[in-house]
């Protein structure tokens, strides 16, 4: 019998811990999909994030770290560099790669380290309660935002791929969505493009994966979905960044 | 680690990586202004050969980040300090400190200078201020005057019982010399715990005292 659906083995068998229609484990599934077709689960290891991702480190099946909120660039930089022979991701929510994790992120990109990024930005703080993030929308209502995020006092987000992408040293930047199914398959196809220029030794590579947070938005999740479409996807906009593959 | 000197600040940074190694516990060089700005001659330790780091690295493969194989050898290492479970932090939590009763027995280093049972005063010093309250002993010492010095030289884990012992039948008090305003003071006084007085002289902002402002000070205890 042909298998058609079936688990990654380079996911263990350890149940997410998600809230029901978040897209957390869709973007864990395409990562590990990628890692997988690439031949790549016994050479990986990974990097997992303070935010509600925090607990990828048991859900790859393999060796993965996980770092102080916002580090995972840096200690990504380290393992590379001590272990030349293996490849290396981080995974990151907004609020860890785009708040306390800025510096690491614009550092590591800049010195173009081997690494995959796979950046999963639902425009809040999720893990902790739905605080304002850097990448939250104007007028975009958040426990620390209650009225709206004001621009005038907090600024607008952060368009982080287009921030990366005024560097030099990136090999590749892209930024998806998580929202349909056919985003998803396109997505899959940049994760995977990620991941295969890593094994090639490129250089940095970058996703940006637009999701969503039922939970904290308050949103049941189909409708989180639309909510994306009509409200993230106008201000992230989706497309190839840089990819010097192609260049 | 507190080195005194430019030499011994270099050797502490081989030191400080084999001891974070060995522990896997961070470790800490602690400088004063004074010798971050020094400049004295320094002689290098021979590197290890590629072939002894390689060995040294695979000491930690049970546990480490490393590549992985399918079957029998397929392991699942998890390198993070988060711990939800109550029951589980619990018990990490005491395994760390475990460990850092065996740093406590292991690394405990000063050095002592001019210690003796004729000492009047004990002083303890670390790092440049070390070094002029020797000079300062030193001058004394040609009028007579006995002072001995204790200088941890790891301040954590911090040489207690050296201090303590070295607290001679005439030590009628222990000085204590910093270039700040008494970091390690508590950890004397925890030391003497009360059998002599502790005084403390300290100055900051980058100034140093003189070996004659240490002896000024130090007569002045004989005259007490
Ligand atoms: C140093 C530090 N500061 C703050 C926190 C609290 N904290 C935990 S998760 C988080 C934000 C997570 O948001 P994000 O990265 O967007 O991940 P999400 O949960 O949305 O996937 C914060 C601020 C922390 N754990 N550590
Ligand atoms: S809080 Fe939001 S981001 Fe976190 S698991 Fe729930 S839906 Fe997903
Ligand atoms: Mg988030």
């Amino acid at each position: 019998m042909e298998k058609i659906a079936y688990r990654p083995e380079s996911l263990t068998k350890t149940p997410f811990t998600y809230c029901p229609g978040c897209l957390h484990g869709v973007a864990h599934r395409l990562v590990a999909e990628a890692i997988e077709e690439q031949g790549l689960t016994n050479k990986m290891t990974g990097v997992a994030p303070v935010g509600c991702s925090v607990f990828a480190y048991k859900f790859f099946n393999f060796d993965m770290a996980q770092a102080a909120h916002g580090r995972a660039p840096a200690v990504a930089t380290g393992i590379k560099r001590a272990r030349p022979d293996m490849h290396v991701f981080t995974y990151q929510g907004d609020g860890d790669l785009a708040a306390i994790g800025t510096a690491e992120i614009v550092h590591a990109a800049n010195r173009g380290e081997q690494m995959s990024v796979f950046f999963v930005n639902n425009a809040i703080y999720g893990m902790t309660g739905g605080q304002m993030a850097p990448t939250t929308l104007p007028e975009m209502k958040t426990t620390t935002s209650p009225y709206g995020r004001k621009t005038d006092d907090i600024g607008f987000p952060i368009r982080v791929s287009e921030l990366l992408a005024t560097l030099v040293a990136p090999y590749y930047i892209e930024r998806v969505s998580l929202l349909t199914p056919a985003d998803i398959l396109k997505a899959k196809k940049a994760v995977s493009k990620a991941i295969q220029y890593n094994k090639e030794g490129r250089g940095f590579t970058f996703v940006e994966l637009i999701s969503t947070c039922p939970t904290n938005w308050g949103i049941d999740p189909i409708k989180s979905r639309d909510w994306a479409k009509e409200n993230m996807l106008p201000f992230f906009k989706v497309g190839c960044l840089r990819d010097k593959g192609v260049e | 680690m507190a080195p005194a000197s430019v030499q011994e600040f270099a050797d502490m940074a081989s030191e400080a990586f084999d001891l974070a190694d060995k522990y896997r516990n961070p470790v800490m060089i602690l400088a004063d202004g004074m010798l971050g700005q020094m400049m004295e001659p320094v002689e290098f330790k021979e590197p290890l050969s590629d072939a002894e780091i390689e060995a040294k690295g695979k000491q930690h493969d049970s546990w480490c980040i490393c590549p992985n194989e399918d079957g029998e050898g397929k392991h699942h290492h998890e390198i993070n300090s988060l711990e939800i479970d109550p029951l589980v932090l619990e018990k990490h939590v005491n395994d760390l400190y475990k460990k850092y009763d065996v740093i406590t027995q292991n690394e405990i280093r000063y050095e002592e200078f001019n210690v003796s049972d004729d000492n009047e005063i004990l002083c303890v010093a670390w790092g440049t201020a070390s070094r002029i309250v020797k000079s300062a002993i030193n001058e004394l010492k040609k009028d007579g005057k006995s002072v001995g010095l204790i200088r941890p030289i790891n301040v954590w884990p911090y040489p207690y019982e050296a201090v303590a012992k070295a607290i001679g039948p005439k030590v009628k008090k222990v000085y204590v010399f910093e270039l700040n305003k008494g970091q390690m003071l508590d950890d004397v006084k925890i030391a003497v715990n009360g059998k002599v007085p502790v005084d403390f002289w300290g100055k900051v902002g980058g100034i140093v005292f003189t070996p004659a402002e240490i002896q000024a000070k130090l007569e002045a205890c004989f005259k007490e």
